[in-house]
């Protein structure tokens, strides 16, 4: 025998669970000789109405499921081994893919480290004239985290000779090199701080009209922003707006930000070293 | 437990099947935005948060067992990312303006300029009321009232995505509902009848809950 609840909390969890179909026979015995119950049930069930009557949302500008499906094609990812996108995909589903590395090993990602050295080295003067032509906007070259990070690991020699490497690369960079520095977007504790940081630097550009000039880099200028800002791949008919290095809770990562004309920024953060997409996501 | 009805899909894309992966995704790829959208209350948010789900839903694709079905782990998953998605929002400001009243990119003053007039407002009007009672709910009460109402999930299945046991989500269910009946009410203002357990409209939105195991 189910006793009659008392309670408000009771009375209302027994009318909502007999709306649901949830309530058991003898609490359905209970509802169905109730008034105040049935008059619960009724006020729920416009709850429930009103919900259900909501209309659907708009979709979304952007096909989620074309970015999910980039992801999984992406080196390590669920598609991986699979065979390439169709010739004829649309052009905007290419918006996250980057060429992740990881699994490749330790030596592939010294030799990252040192092609983006080398990049570097010899891409500064173009990238310098780009510079000079826009106002703020640039990409910076985390090579010295990057040999910190390789003499983290021990690599012993191969750290030491990154380190000659970074010091050479350093005076190839100083023209520019303050620029550069100038989109290090520095250190974060999660990736949820670093997308704020992105945000405000947005906002920024936005506010300051001498700022708000954007850098079309392609993909020579892009390759020198980091080892793998060069791979991420860009829809057609979109600019990048910023590209930037930063760390995550001690992580390295590239930022690049891009969007179509009139249309919202889509922030890509990645793993400095695997290249890994971390977050793709509109702003 | 009955077969579930994605099961050949899942095992399919499992296994490398593109278009499986595909089919599967653009299956549910709707629920999943509806069920972010009423969670975050927001467009832009309800974005973010389905491209985070389905990207975690590829992810995650090689580590799930079937032991639960498909939808189960989506909802589960769909919803972490929401929580996310309000943990973050927590850190940015407030906009001032709801999303859909302010010009998008595609739909310049879409919701203003609605051809259906009068009624199209009042349908704004309405849509916004409801945004503003489900973002009054504490977030537990509104994952649960949003997985029954608006997903669907039976009880047992919300319990199995929020990782609460059939009760709480009974309880969370009703006294959802009863939050959400007295700010629907005819005045709209939640003065429709007193209540212990309504919380206070200026006290400020307890802490986003932590997220769920996957």
């Amino acid at each position: 025998m189910t006793d009659a609840p008392r309670t408000d909390d009771e009375r209302d969890e027994l009318a909502s669970a007999y709306l649901d179909g949830e309530a058991t026979p003898a609490e359905r015995a209970l509802v169905e000789g109730d008034p105040d119950l049935q008059a619960r049930v009724a006020a729920m069930a416009e709850v429930r109405a009103s919900l259900q009557a909501a209309p659907a949302p708009a979709p979304p500008a952007t096909d989620p499921v074309a970015a999910a499906l980039d992801a999984a094609r992406a080196p390590g990812g669920l598609l991986a081994s699979a065979e390439p996108r169709p010739a004829d995909a649309p052009e905007e589903a290419a918006v996250v893919p980057l060429a992740a590395r990881r699994g490749e090993g330790r030596r592939l990602r010294y030799l990252a480290v040192a092609a983006a050295v080398v990049v570097a080295a010899l891409a500064v003067p173009l990238l310098g004239r780009v510079l000079d032509q826009a106002d703020d906007q640039a990409a910076s070259i985390d090579v010295a985290g990057r040999a910190d990070d390789a003499r983290a690991d021990g690599a012993g020699e191969a750290a030491d000779t990154l380190a000659e490497a970074d010091a050479d690369a350093g005076a190839a960079l100083s023209p520019g090199a303050s620029q550069l520095a100038a989109t290090d977007l520095g250190a974060h504790p999660d990736l949820d701080a670093l997308l704020d940081a992105v945000d405000a630097r947005l906002q920024a550009q936005e506010v300051d009209a001498g700022a708000a000039s954007t850098v079309a880099i392609d993909g020579a200028t892009t390759t020198t922003a980091a080892a793998c800002a060069g791979e991420v791949e860009v829809p057609a008919g979109h600019e990048v707006t910023l590209t930037a290095t930063a760390t995550v809770d001690g992580v390295g990562v590239v930022v690049v930000v891009h969007r179509a004309p009139a249309g919202r920024p889509t922030v890509v953060v990645a793993d400095a070293e695997t290249c890994e997409v971390l977050s793709a996501r509109p702003r | 437990m009955a077969v579930d009805p994605d099961q050949d899909l899942v095992e399919a894309a499992q296994a490398g099947d593109a278009s499986a992966l595909e089919a599967l995704l653009r299956r549910h790829h709707d629920r999943v935005h509806l069920l972010c959208r009423r969670l975050t209350g927001s467009d832009a948010d309800a974005l973010d948060a389905t491209q985070e789900a389905l990207i975690a839903v590829v992810r995650g694709l090689p580590r799930f067992d079937g032991r639960s079905r498909f939808t189960t782990w989506l909802h589960r998953v769909a919803t972490n990312a929401c929580l996310d998605e309000l943990r973050r929002r927590r850190r940015r400001p407030l906009p001032g303006i709801p999303d859909d009243a302010v010009d998008d990119d595609e739909h310049p003053h879409r919701a203003l300029a609605d051809p259906r007039g009068e009624e199209g407002l009042q349908s704004v009007a309405d849509r916004l009321l409801l945004d503003d009672a489900l973002a009054e709910l504490p977030v537990e009460f509104r994952a649960a009232v949003v997985l029954r109402d608006v997903c669907d999930l039976d009880y047992a299945e919300i319990a199995a995505v929020l990782e609460v046991p059939p009760g709480t989500v009974r309880s969370r269910i009703a006294r959802g509902r009863r939050l959400l009946a007295r700010r629907l009410g005819p005045d709209g203002t939640g003065n429709q009848e007193a209540g212990t357990d309504r919380p206070s409209t200026t006290a400020p939105e307890p802490p986003t809950p932590p997220r769920i195991a996957p």
